[in-house]
This record gives C-alpha cells, structure tokens and sequence, in this order.
C-alpha cells in the first residue's frame, strides 16, 4: 500500500518541515496551557503553538466562523498531505478521519441549556474538513480513543485493497478539551511534570493535540498518475487486549497480537524491523505492558525503540496517524527520533534511544496506537527506495 | 445470520437479570455498552464453549450519537468533582472492550459514528473485518441512545460463511 503524501500538526509543528528539525533536535512542545481555558494552570501541556484565530488565518476561514479545533488541525494537516500527493479532485477520495473528541472544545464553552453536543459531534468534525476541501466522495469517522487515527489508516488500506476505493485520505485529529483533561485526571494517569515513558519515575502522561494524514493508494494508482511515493503502508493489525477497559494487560496480549499480525500481513519476520515507535504514554501501567509485549516479540534482538509522546504528549486519538508521520519522516531522512525524559529504565522495562540517532539503513519500522477499551493497532511502515 | 434487537425503554436490568446475573460490572456501564452487553448476551448466551478465549471473532458497533448520553452526565459531574466512573464510559468504543471482556475475545474490534444508518457502509465495513485469515464470525452492533430510556439496539452474528 502506497503512501503518496503526508500531513502533519503537533505541538513540536505545523507542517512536516518543522516537525521533522524538532524530531532531529528532541526539541519538546510541552508547556503550561496557553489556549485551553483550564484551571489547571501548570499542568504540562501539548498544545500546537497557534491560536484559534491564527490557525483560522492559516486557512482563509472568516473569523466569525464557529468551528472546532479538531477540524481546524485536520484541515491543516490534510491540505499538506494533498499537496504532496499531488491532484487529488478527480479521484474522488475517501476521508477517513479517526477522533473522540471532536467539537468537544465547542460544545463545552456553551451554558448547559444551550449545549447541543450532537451539533459537534465526532462525525460533525470529519464533515466539517471534508466540506472545507469539497473534494471526499465519502466520510467516515472511527472512534476507537487513542488507536482512532491508526485504525483510520488500516481501514483505508483494506477499502483499497477490497477495491471499493482508489484513493483515500486517512488519519486523525484531536484537539484538548476541558472534558477529557479533567477525565484522564480523574483517571489519576496524568503526570503534572513533563513525562517520562519508559522512565522508573515515569507517573504518567501528558496529553496533547493534533492531527495528521496520509494519502493512501495502490502503487500501481500512484505510479499511473506520476506520483512519487513516499513510504509504503505494508501491514497492519488490530487486536483487543480484553483485560480492563482502561488498562492494559501485563503481558501485553493485545500489543502482541496486534504487532504479529502486521508483521505476519507484511510478510516480514521480527529481524526485519529496525525501530520501533513505540506507543509509550508514560503511564506505569502502559509502558510496562507494551514493554512485556516487545520482548515477547522480539526477545534479546530488540530494535531501537522510543516513544515520541515526550516531545508531544499524547496527542490521543490522532496519535497513531501522528507517529506513523513520524515514522514516514524518519526512514525518509534517515535518522531515529529520540524518547524524551528517559534517564533509567524500570526493572523489566525496555531501553529506549534517548536522542535521535542516524539509521540511514532501517527499511521497516512498525508504529504502536492502543487505546481504551482493549483496542490496539500496530502499524508497519517501510522506506520508499 | 442471526438478528436480536431490544425494544426501546425496555427494562434493562429485568432484562440483565433474565440473560446474565453473574456480572455485577453490568451495572457500572452506562446505557450504550448495557445495550451492548445485552445484544452479546441474546446473540452467544447459548453457544457451547462460550467464555473459551478466542482470536477468530470481531466485534463491531456502530451508532449514530455514540455514548452521547453518558457524556452529559460525565459533564454534570465535572461542575463538582469529574467522575472518573463516568469518564471511563465517555468512548464509544468501550463497548466492544466490554463486550471482548466479558466474553475473552481478542479479536479486531471496532466502533465508528455513522450520520445515519448505512446498510450499504455497514456491510462494506463488516466484509472488511473478514479480510484477515484469522476472523471466522462477528458481533455486529447498531446501538444509538441519546437519552438513556430511548434507544435502538439491533443486533447480528455474522460468520463468514454468511458473506457469500
């Protein structure tokens, strides 16, 4: 499955340029709140460093406009990815964008009695991104938490391979909100430092936001139309922890069945990946479950492995579509991304790169999302030659 | 292909009661992953060997508002302390977690918020969760609640034999 483009928005940037000299440079997009209207004053905070109203400009979309941040982000990263990929409109593609929080950011600054949720629902955000670009024969909006965005690329990746679709548009959006801040503090798993994945004083997550698309096609479409592909989608799984709503196992059933089974659809043996972007929120529970799952995986042959939520947070729902970005940048310009806030690993927890190193030779990496629920994806990705 | 619905403003804990009784988490859920459970219950309740832990079985909802329902209520709560009991239960997908929990599936599962009831996507999309060699069957759910005493609860087990 062919890639031909490539979108993305997070705390450490807006657009793939930026992103990319961040990654390099571990340069963390953490900070105290500036735009979400918490209380919480101090709380770090991944917040993409534009305003409502700039990002609005950014788009040429009247300031009077009522929308959600989770579109904005969406249109931003989606106008990017179409860019690269080349003419799309004639091809009539599909949107397949993964989010859970949706307008939530709206519907909550409403006084209750005018609050109409259904207005700004997850479905309602995907819209309102498909009607900025007018170009999406369909719309599809899987909400599966912090696995969304990755299951958006798995499900485009079988529309093209069944041949319901040529072309299809697929990954994330999230914005922060009151709502599921204060949710995921309720939950006790949000740490009020920068956080540490993988690290023995690891206390929690931080979340973020953002949005990030791929254009998926066949490479036979790709080629036919001149387009230069990018990296390639070559397999995908999804399985269901079923141990706790909002916990993982401890050993990891879920994450290993999911990875077997992209590796198995790839075609590719353990050996063959070269680094792994781990899912990594910095909670205890998470990173020691998915560590469990990695050496069940890969025994003492471990590749490199980091998650990148310590430059981001965790940016939830578009998580998956951000990372596998992520991935994309890092086979294109050769190099590992670093996990940021790792000193000391944790007895029976894996060692993550702590900053980014060259690896001009990885050709494929496989790309963790797990989300509440049990629901967890791995996606593998291999270098375009 | 089996087909179960559950009427809307049903007795759900009658009902819980008649079908289940052994899984008091039953009553932590809020009204979509009850409807959920319950659908599961009335499409597997009799099969033999039903709580083996399993791979080859998806399970798939869809819903047009999601947990709508119990967001507002996690959003009352937030005016005074934000309830993490509710909180859990803000996900759509929760339900397929609660569904793969209570019945030791390790399967693919899935949730997506359509704008109405698509036949055509719904089956599109349950073909595609049999594109792997491993799913044999599927729990398919319809569950919309925007209010908790109003709903509709369809429910299918589809096995791949009835794809054609």
């Amino acid at each position: 499955m062919c890639i031909s483009g490539c979108g993305v928005v997070s705390a450490i940037g807006v657009g793939r340029r930026e992103t990319l000299l961040s990654l390099k440079e571990g340069r963390r997009g953490l900070a105290p709140a500036r735009y979400l209207p918490t209380t919480h004053k101090d709380l770090p905070l991944g917040e993409v460093k534009r305003s409502n109203a700039q990002l609005k400009a950014l788009l040429g979309i009247p300031e009077s406009r009522v929308v959600s941040r989770t579109s904005f982000l969406a249109m931003l990263a989606v106008r990017e990815a179409m860019q690269e990929a080349g003419e799309l409109g004639v091809y009539r593609p599909a949107f397949i964008s993964g989010t859970t929080v949706g307008g939530m950011d709206i519907s909550e600054q409403m006084a209750p009695e005018e609050r109409h949720p259904e207005q700004w629902d997850c479905g309602a955000s995907s819209q309102a991104v498909a009607d900025y670009f007018g170009c999406f024969s369909q719309v599809i909006t899987p909400s599966t938490a912090c696995s969304s965005a990755a299951n958006a690329l798995l499900l485009g990746a079988r529309l093209i391979k069944a041949g319901r679709c040529d072309v299809v548009v697929a990954g994330g959006s999230e914005c922060l909100s009151l709502f599921h801040l204060n949710g995921f503090r309720s939950l006790m798993i949000v740490d009020a430092e920068p956080c540490r994945p993988f690290d023995v004083t690891r206390a929690g997550l931080n979340l973020g936001e953002g949005a990030a698309y791929v254009v998926l096609e066949s490479e036979a479409h790709a080629l036919a139309r001149g387009a230069k592909p990018q990296a390639y989608l070559d397999g995908w799984g999804n399985a269901c922890d079923a141990y706790h709503q909002t916990a993982s196992s401890p050993e990891g059933e879920g994450a290993f069945l999911a990875m077997t089974e992209a590796l198995r659809r790839a075609g590719l043996k353990p050996a063959d990946i070269g680094y792994i972007n781990a899912h990594g929120t910095g909670t205890p529970n998470n990173d020691e479950s998915e560590s469990h799952a990695l050496q069940r995986l890969f025994g003492a042959q471990l590749p490199p492995v980091s998650s990148t939520k310590g430059l981001t947070g965790h940016t939830t729902s578009a998580s998956g579509s951000i990372e596998a970005v992520f991935c994309i940048l890092a086979l294109q310009n050769g190099f590992l991304p670093g996990n940021a806030g790792f000193s000391t690993p944790f007895e029976g927890g894996i060692v993550p790169i702590r900053e980014s190193i060259p690896a001009p030779d990885v050709q494929h990496v496989l790309c963790n999302a797990f989300g509440f629920g049990g629901n967890d994806t791995s996606l593998l990705i291999s270098k375009a030659l | 292909m089996k087909q179960v619905s559950i009427p809307s403003g049903a007795n759900l804990t009658a009902l819980y009661r008649e079908l289940a009784g052994d899984y008091p988490k039953f009553f932590k859920m809020d009204t979509l992953s009850k409807l959920g459970f319950l659908l599961t219950e009335m499409l597997v309740g009799e099969e033999a060997d039903r709580f083996r832990p399993r791979e080859d079985r998806a399970v798939l909802v869809f819903s047009r508002e999601g947990c709508v329902a119990n967001d507002r209520h996690y959003q009352d709560s937030m005016a005074d302390f934000p309830s993490p009991g509710l909180f859990v239960y803000t996900l759509p997908n929760i339900v397929s977690g609660e569904i793969a929990i209570r019945n030791k599936y390790a399967g693919e599962t899935s949730a997506y918020v359509l704008e109405e009831y698509d036949q055509k996507l719904v089956d599109a999309l349950v073909c595609q969760a049999f594109q792997d060699p491993v799913t044999t069957s599927a729990i398919v759910i319809w569950a919309d609640c925007p209010r908790d005493d109003a709903w509709e609860a369809l429910g299918w087990l589809v096995k791949k034999e009835d794809l054609g």
